[in-house]
């Protein structure tokens, strides 16, 4: 990226806090319903966060849903449970945690 | 056609919401939270989009207690079904319809709860509440009451009651068919716990739609199979909404539903409101002056009638003047209206009711040609 302005860096700076160039992770939730819910949740905290179904491999529960979401996943996390989505599980390019 | 059986189903609907049907034929024939086509992830995200505003206009906690259902009667049922224990013991208003009657009396025919009737005492407020009080026993843990006839009209003070309910720790159901998108109902203030409606009333959707809820209680279920989510497992899932929504959903119903909620939220129920009761209050000055027409209250003043007003002609039933009307290209409903308790209450099981109702939709106009259908069978020497 070439940054030509102060408004490129700013952009750059706000990514970055965002953990937009952090490692994705994928956060389990019961259903779509819940997975828009916690995806606009995750929004209204700045994040950055998709719904996505939840890769075959990784789905212990069948037919699940997940938000994506760039930055710290842990407290995406307890952003998600301090707002009453129950959380499945958690899974980032490394592995499960 | 002067369409005034509005009570029954809304009509015309909404064009947002009839373009909202066809457009969904079209481009969301999918299967929602089923498979993870962009198609099915959009088309889950307008429904959420109807569990916000749904949960918005009835003060709900949250968007996912916001259960769709396929009428105001199927969520009732789900209701009476999956709240009470064996043993319980309701209270039912004595203006409920049969969507309550029938489950609560099926209910205690098999020996599984009981339930009593509270007489209402209309426009007394602390008369109807202390009815309903008298009757709580140890065992009481539901009362079930509609927010307004739909046969008479009457307001009843769900205020009143679920404060009540909420000092005594039951749980209070509200059958608001007859008033969702025309009066204000907040579910946390009015401490509803379960509250269920038509979509295809006041509410502008389509038919096979209705809305059921909840504060969070849990329900049993009454009917299980797949939600699209946590297939592993023969449990039905504990989550709202899905606990309660199995099967493939009614999604072009859903989305044109919504449509109709933007129809009311711009419109505003108070508007809404405003214009139908006038259009009432207009029916009843008109054809209060034919002496043959008998109604069976007072002039349907504001916030203690909703826009229906029942009537008779004198020695007529009511199904032999609906039939005069029908003829005259003018749609009423006559007869019991599946509430046999109210008419018991308004001294009118003989004959039932002829049955008014007004819409957004309806104008002056429609109720001139009413009174002038409705004087011209009376100045018949043979109509009955």
């Amino acid at each position: 990226m070439i940054l030509r302005s102060v408004t490129d860096l700013f952009f750059v700076h706000k990514m970055i806090m965002r953990g937009d160039f952090m490692n994705k992770t994928l956060i389990m939730v019961s259903s779509i319903t819940y997975a828009i819910k916690a995806r606009d949740i995750l929004v209204s905290y700045g994040y950055r966060s998709y719904i996505e179904t939840t890769p075959g491999h990784l789905d212990k529960v069948g037919c699940g849903y997940s938000v994506s979401v760039n930055g710290n996943a842990d407290e995406a996390e307890k952003i998600l449970t301090s707002n009453g989505i129950k959380v499945l599980g958690r899974v980032d390019i490394n592995g499960v945690s | 056609m002067v369409y005034l059986d509005n009570a029954a189903t809304t009509s015309p609907k909404p064009q947002t919401v009839r373009q909202a049907i066809s457009k969904a034929m079209e481009e969301s024939v999918v299967n929602p939270g089923r498979s993870g086509t962009a198609t099915a992830k959009a088309v889950a995200e307008q429904i959420f989009e109807c569990r916000k505003k749904a949960a918005k206009l009835f003060g709900a906690k949250a968007p996912e207690n916001v259960v769709f259902t396929l009428n105001c009667t199927h969520a009732l049922n789900y209701v009476i079904k999956g709240a009470l224990k064996k043993g319980d013991h309701v209270i039912v208003s004595s203006l409920e319809h049969n969507a309550v009657m029938r489950p609560i009396d099926k209910l205690k025919k098999d020996g599984f709860i009981d339930y009593d009737i509270a007489q209402v005492f209309p426009f007394d407020t602390d008369m109807t509440v202390r009815s309903f009080e008298r009757l709580i026993r140890k065992n009481t843990t539901m009362i079930i009451c509609t927010h307004a006839s739909n046969v008479f009209g009457v307001i009843n003070p769900i205020y009143e009651i679920g404060q009540l309910c909420k000092n005594r720790d039951i749980m209070f159901t509200v059958d608001c068919a007859q008033t969702a998108g025309v009066l204000p109902v907040d579910m946390e203030e009015f401490g509803i716990t379960f509250l269920c409606c038509a979509g295809h009333k006041g509410l502008y959707g389509p038919m096979g739609t209705g809305l059921l809820i909840t504060d969070g209680t849990g329900l049993k279920t009454v009917i299980e199979g797949g939600t699209g989510n946590n297939s592993h497992s023969f449990d039905q899932p504990e989550d709202l909404p899905e606990r309660l929504e199995s099967g493939t959903m009614n999604t072009a119903g859903i989305l044109a539903l919504s449509k109709g909620i933007d129809f009311v939220n711009k419109n505003t129920p108070a508007m809404i409101y405003n214009h139908e009761m006038r259009l009432i209050q207009t029916a009843y000055k008109l054809l209060k002056n034919n002496k043959k027409v008998m109604f069976y209250h007072t002039f349907p003043l504001k916030w203690q009638f909703v826009p229906v007003l029942s009537f008779n002609v004198s020695g007529v039933s009511s199904m032999q003047t609906a039939e005069f009307f029908s003829k005259n290209n003018i749609a009423v409903r006559a007869g019991y209206h599946c509430a046999p308790l109210a008419h018991k209450m308004f001294g009118t099981e003989a004959f039932g009711t002829v049955r008014i109702s007004t819409s957004a939709f309806s104008v002056e106009n429609d109720i001139k040609k009413l009174v002038y259908a409705v004087n011209k069978f009376t100045s018949l020497k043979n109509n009955y």
